[in-house]
């Protein structure tokens, strides 16, 4: 066989490999996916509904976890930047108060050339990212503007104890029950708490007694402090309690917020 | 006549020919012994499955939000709603799993349940756990929080809800003296094989708790309403988490589904005066079990945060 033949004949045989690789890939991909569909259940499998422009609620968000951040606003005023957002989520809420979404992009950044400006608004309730830009920089030099780490609310319910000996317990990062006094009130026990929600502030939180002797909870109007009814005899040395509500997680990543359309 | 002009290329061309034929026979069968050897792995790849990497779907492709309709990395668990796990908090002694939740795109979130997951399972290799708790609050409705007491290394863990299968429902009546406080301890509500026991029942003038656990079957809910009886206007304390908060909005949803759980009892509506001695003292208990799992969807995880 000449020369000619044998490169000929190597070069056919690659493009028949190839070829049939090109189709196999196709098959092993649909049939990997139909495997991992096959996993859900019946009604899981749908036809796709994400909108064909690409976006759950805005072309410029960016979603964190299942809430959309959504850029409304950029202004600078002098050194001052402030870029307004709103929050949306995408979470089922039906039949649920409309509570809002509870994400707090607490650590935003931007970049203009390499120079690294942090930012962020200035608490859970105010959707507005303050920055202090260096002299003489404007908006239109942006490059990158991210969210670095941001909060998200989950469930609370944690159980602990207080006594005269451990009055104060730390019961999720940042977050300490104090016992204050315990006071009589005719028959019953008052016993009284007060919650340092440490900061930023956590959004909800209850405390109640656990275990049986307790009336409900009671929490004085604009304070984080609650007083506890005792009404099961003597106060057990250590008090048994409850906290429940939300708590903040921080959810690790970068996340890049799109500003171009708003400078 | 010819031109020899134009005859003698003509001729040499013929003799080039004959004299350099390419013998088409071996590339052809080059080619198909080439697509017959990758067939061949192609075969052997679907029938084998993608492999030890690819036998756990942990986390989708990033072409899953156009594939599925949900943001990226989210499960669906029902046409409408997708879970993933955000964060796994791995403590001394548990493991906390906090989970959110996504409506498929095209759907507005307040036409969405959350659907119910009956339990969790936490998987590492050679190891699996149970839930311990799951809770949810009113103020971040579509999170879930879940616990597990025991502490599995979080490398390579696998997260799967397991949603309601068959769940049966009893309601069982006790009658109690009407002495306060009334107590009512290790007491058994049978549900098809399986058994609610509850560890205590402590019942005052306008409060309560109650302990239970289940044993056997899958998870259960527990719900009780006690009457105390005799009183001009009977107190009616129950263990709905609704009653036990004094705000408009409570943080706590009523319970999800659990092996086990603790609620204290409380009035219904908002008076809180000392009733007259009762009676009697009706016990009222609504059980709901989860009997029989039903489908078990794997549920990407996010970041695990060791301690």
């Amino acid at each position: 066989m000449k020369a000619q033949t044998v490169s000929l004949t190597i070069v056919a045989f690659l493009i028949g490999v190839l070829a049939a690789g090109g189709i196999g890939v196709r098959v092993i991909r649909e049939v990997r996916t139909d495997d991992v569909t096959r996993s859900l259940p019946g009604s899981s499998i749908t036809a796709p509904t994400y909108p064909s422009n690409g976006y759950f609620v805005d072309p410029d968000e960016t979603l964190i976890a299942s809430t959309a951040v959504i850029p409304l606003s950029v202004r600078q005023d002098g050194s001052s930047l402030s870029i307004r957002y709103d929050l949306v989520s995408r979470s089922p809420i039906a039949g649920m108060p409309d509570t809002g979404p509870f994400l707090l992009p607490s650590k935003w950044v931007l970049r203009i050339g390499s120079t690294m400006i942090e930012g962020g608004p200035a608490d859970p309730d105010t959707r507005v990212a303050l920055f202090d830009l260096p002299q003489g920089a404007r908006a239109a030099e942006i490059d990158v503007v991210e969210i670095i780490n941001p909060l998200a609310a989950y469930p609370l319910n944690v159980f602990f104890g207080l006594s005269e000996t451990n009055p104060r317990v730390e019961i999720i990062d940042g977050v300490s029950i104090e016992l204050l006094r315990v006071s009589e009130e005719g028959a019953n026990t008052i016993v009284h708490i007060r919650i340092d929600v440490g900061d930023p502030a956590i959004p909800m939180i209850w405390i109640e007694g656990a275990g049986p002797g307790w009336r409900p909870a009671v929490r004085e109007a604009g304070r984080l402090r609650v007083d506890l009814t005792w009404v099961g005899g003597d106060l057990p040395e250590t008090i048994r309690l409850r906290a429940h509500g939300t708590q903040w997680i921080e959810i690790e990543g970068r996340y890049r917020v799109f500003i171009g359309r708003l400078r | 006549m010819s031109d020899p002009g134009l005859e003698e290329p003509s001729r040499s061309r013929s003799q080039d020919d004959a004299s350099d034929v390419i013998p088409w026979g071996p590339p052809v069968a080059a080619t198909i012994l080439g697509a017959l050897l990758m067939a061949s792995s192609v075969i052997f790849s679907v029938v084998t499955g993608p492999g030890e990497a690819g036998t756990v779907p942990t986390a989708l492709p990033a072409t899953a939000q156009q594939a599925t309709g949900f943001p990226d990395g989210y499960a669906a668990v029902t046409g409408t709603v997708a879970f993933r796990a955000d964060v796994i908090k791995a403590g001394s002694d548990r493991v906390i799993i906090f989970v959110s939740s996504a409506v498929i795109g095209g759907r507005d979130p307040a036409s969405v349940t959350l659907p119910e997951v009956a339990a969790w399972s936490l998987r590492v290799p050679g190891d699996e756990a149970g839930m311990v708790h799951q809770y949810a609050a009113m103020g971040v409705p579509g999170s879930v929080t879940i616990e597990f007491d025991q502490m599995l290394l979080p490398d390579s863990v696998v997260l799967n809800a397991i949603l309601p299968g068959t769940v049966e429902h009893v309601t069982d009546r006790v009658l109690l003296p009407g002495s306060l406080p009334g107590t009512l301890s290790s007491y058994t509500i049978t549900v098809g094989d399986h058994t609610i026991v509850i560890d205590e029942l402590v019942i005052g003038d306008t409060w309560g708790s109650i302990r239970w656990h289940l044993e056997g079957g899958i998870a259960a809910k527990v719900e009780v309403v006690v009457t105390l009886d005799g009183t001009t206007d009977p107190t009616v304390l129950t263990s709905s988490h609704a009653a036990l908060l004094d705000a408009p909005i409570g943080s706590l949803l009523p319970p999800l589904w659990s092996t086990r759980g603790q609620a204290l009892l409380a009035p219904t509506g908002q008076a809180l005066s000392e009733s007259s001695a009762p009676t009697g003292i009706t016990v009222e208990f609504f059980v709901s079990v989860v009997t029989e799992p039903g489908v078990s969807v794997e549920v990407p995880v996010i970041s695990v945060v060791a301690p």
